[in-house]
């Protein structure tokens, strides 16, 4: 796997500190979800004040802390964890000193398909966290190690690879095949300033029906300026 | 490529996506976005079509919507010289 300049995650990160999901979510709206971005639903941050961003460090795992462990042990600097427990009933895959050594490593955050724990701790420590489940019963460390990390997982019958890239906020998680990122940063930008120049004429008194031209567009004689 | 020709495939390519601007003259300075023709939601596509077309992933660095305003503007920016 080629390994992220984290000058280039830091600057992609930059582009995302000022926007959100629903911001690329726009930006991608009109495009075919094969070209390479999908909606992971049922994850969620476990603080809805961080944002998440990054390329992905996937691993599967069934309930077996080994393949994490092999995973943190190898995470490159700036990199999201994604661990994917392929079993139904998900014990924690993730705890508070597991996070330490994440910070240690200088991941960028992590993303459970699972369960974590030690919330209210992970929370302090300020690592953007995301969870499908809590359980407090930590999964145990067995002897089925995986022959690789990071590896292909498959969530919500999605593919999703090494160095793809996740943009996560309280509104939910999005993923962006990494050939595609660049064409998305862009979009986002004019995303941003159309928004910006709506949210501005709205502040100085106008109304929403009038900035969008309503009227016009229901008695047919003209097209929405702005999708809102 | 050339800019005549380059032109000519981008207008393509915009009226395709977009069957409600076939009648719109497109010039050279048409500002793409304030007339209708690009909305935000085709950027990303319209990327993907330079890209294909220069053969060439932009830079995120280059990242300037300025840029993408106009026929003369993409191929000044990322056509004429490949950058």
């Amino acid at each position: 796997m080629e390994i992220i300049d984290t000058k280039f995650i830091k600057k992609i990160a930059t582009f995302f500190e000022t926007s959100g999901c629903a911001q690329l979510s726009d930006a991608y709206n009109s495009v075919d979800e094969k070209l390479g971005c999908f909606q992971i639903k049922g994850i969620a941050p476990i603080d809805n004040t961080k944002k998440i961003c990054g390329p992905l460090f996937p691993v599967n795992t069934d309930n077996d802390m080994l393949p994490c462990l092999q995973a943190l042990d190898k995470i490159p600097e700036g990199y999201i964890m994604f661990l994917n427990n392929i079993n139904a009933n998900s014990e924690a895959l993730a705890g508070d000193i597991f996070v330490t050594d994440l910070i240690n490593a200088k991941s960028g955050g992590l993303v459970v398909n699972g369960a974590i724990r030690d919330i209210s701790e992970i929370i302090k420590m300020g690592m953007p966290t995301f969870t499908k489940h809590v359980n407090f019963l930590s999964a145990k460390t067995a002897l089925s190690k995986v022959e690789q990390v990071p590896q292909n997982i498959i969530v919500d019958n999605y593919l999703i690879e090494p160095n793809d890239w996740i943009f996560g906020d309280a509104d939910g998680l999005l993923i962006v095949k990494n050939r595609f990122l660049n064409a998305l940063m862009y979009g986002l930008q004019v995303v941003d300033e159309k928004e910006k120049a709506l949210k501005n004429e709205l502040k100085n008194g106008k109304r929403l029906a009038e900035v969008c031209g309503l009227n016009e567009f229901i008695f047919g004689k003209g097209k929405l300026k702005f999708e809102v | 490529m050339e800019r005549d020709l380059f032109y000519s495939e981008l207008t393509k390519f915009l009226k395709e996506r977009n069957p409600e601007i076939k009648d719109i003259q497109i010039e050279e300075n048409t500002n793409l976005i304030q007339e209708g023709i690009l909305d935000s939601f085709s950027v990303v596509e319209l990327i993907m079509f330079i890209e294909k077309t220069s053969n060439k992933r932009l830079e995120v660095e280059r990242l300037n919507s300025k840029s993408i305003e106009s026929l003369s503007g993409i191929y000044e920016y990322f056509i004429k010289n490949n950058y």
